[in-house]
């Protein structure tokens, strides 16, 4: 059986980022524009399946009486809403015994969808999502308790795809990433060398001419990425929290 | 194989193929299951698969059953080191066999690209029986 949303097996054992998480992920960050932590972004994932999970609860609980819920019982001749199927209509035709042990004491009903006939469980006496109502689910503290988990798996998958750069423990859409060319370059290590010290790409970004519409933290990623990039440059810092100085300054 | 194919052709995995072939697809289904494989009943028969989202009852072997109750949709039923044509297999196995084209087993098993995948779909014949879907769409 497959686990709850809300259960740490779900995330654990059968969490997979899949291209729904990717497209979310992406929109969120064309519109924020600013670079996030794995953390963070794993975080909003948890929370974006969670809130389509209570609203298809509220679909489901919306349609009342007539929709179909597994852990309820029916009898020959009732009309069901099937929302968990795209939101079929059906006519229950018969009700038959279970036969699957392992899912304990359970009836199936044979139901007439269009022209074809269809079977759906009935009376089950487990967990069934469709039985859960939305009041169960809390996705802000539900992303927070399990974006731990999905960080690492998310992160593998962030980094086979194209769209996604990251530096440090921030990532970022690449298409969003302002230009630095050789000319930012050589400002940076003027920059750097007139300070005499460390700076963090922060304070570099004061004398470069990068457009000021762009978030400082997108500039600073892309300015640590050209940096890196770039021979003359070494980070004393941490990879979170870089401090950038001249080669031949060490 | 003659039949024209592409990255949307949907492939299944042929049973027919198993039983002219002498082999058993619940051998396979049983080493998934490792020492948790139920033994008693006819392996034949067909008992309910409710499913974990719809709720609607699906009519497998018990083997294959119990593979899809306790096994799939973990993280480690199709894995990054198993081979491309097992972990294949495991994806039509995961859908019931319902028809899966290129495309649809590389959103799966997140592997090569699906003309890769096309090429693992097309020799995987001799190896699983899995083959084009005639007149499935999938």
């Amino acid at each position: 059986m497959q686990a709850r949303i809300d259960a740490p097996e779900y995330w654990i054992e059968t969490y997979q980022p899949n291209d729904a998480d990717l497209e979310m992920l992406y929109e969120h960050m064309i519109e924020s524009g600013r670079p996030e932590t794995l953390e963070s972004l794993a975080a909003r994932v948890i929370e974006h399946r969670v809130q389509r999970e209570v609203a298809n609860r509220r679909a489901r609980a919306s349609a009342r009486g007539k929709v179909y819920q597994p852990a309820d019982r029916y009898e020959a001749g009732q009309m069901l809403l099937f929302t968990a199927s795209d939101g079929v209509e059906g006519t229950v035709l018969g009700v038959r015994p279970g036969n699957n042990p392992s899912y304990g004491r359970y009836e199936v009903i044979r139901v007439r969808i269009g022209d074809v006939e269809r079977e759906f469980a009935a009376g089950i006496t487990w967990e069934h999502p469709l039985s859960l109502t939305e009041t169960d689910l809390d996705p802000k503290a539900l992303s927070q308790r399990y974006a731990p988990i999905v960080t690492p798996p998310l992160g593998t998958r962030l980094t086979e795809e194209r769209d996604w750069v990251t530096y440090g423990d921030r990532w970022i859409l690449r298409a969003l990433l302002p230009e630095l060319n050789q000319g930012h370059r050589n400002l940076a290590e003027a920059v750097i060398m007139l300070a005499g010290e460390p700076l963090p790409a922060s304070l570099i970004l004061n004398d470069l001419d990068l457009d000021p519409n762009v978030p400082t933290e997108t500039r600073a990623v892309a300015l640590e990425m050209a940096l890196a990039r770039d021979e003359r440059f070494r980070n004393v810092g941490a990879l979170e929290a870089p401090l950038w100085t001249l080669r031949q300054q060490l | 194989m003659h039949l024209r194919t592409d990255i949307q052709t949907p492939f299944h995995i042929d049973l027919d193929w198993w039983s002219s072939h002498g082999r058993s697809l619940d051998r396979y289904l049983r080493e998934i299951l490792g020492g948790q494989a139920a033994e008693d009943g006819n392996p034949a028969a067909l008992v309910d698969y409710i499913d974990p989202q719809t709720a609607e009852v699906f009519q497998l072997t018990a083997m294959w059953t119990q593979v899809l109750t306790q096994r799939a949709h973990r993280a480690d039923f199709i894995t990054s080191t198993m081979p491309m044509t097992n972990a294949v297999l495991r994806a039509l196995i995961e859908n019931r066999n319902r028809p899966m084209s290129a495309v649809q087993i590389h959103r799966r098993i997140n592997r090569g690209s699906p003309q890769a995948l096309l090429r693992v779909l097309q020799s995987a014949h001799q190896q699983y029986g899995i083959a084009p879907a005639r007149g499935d769409k999938g």
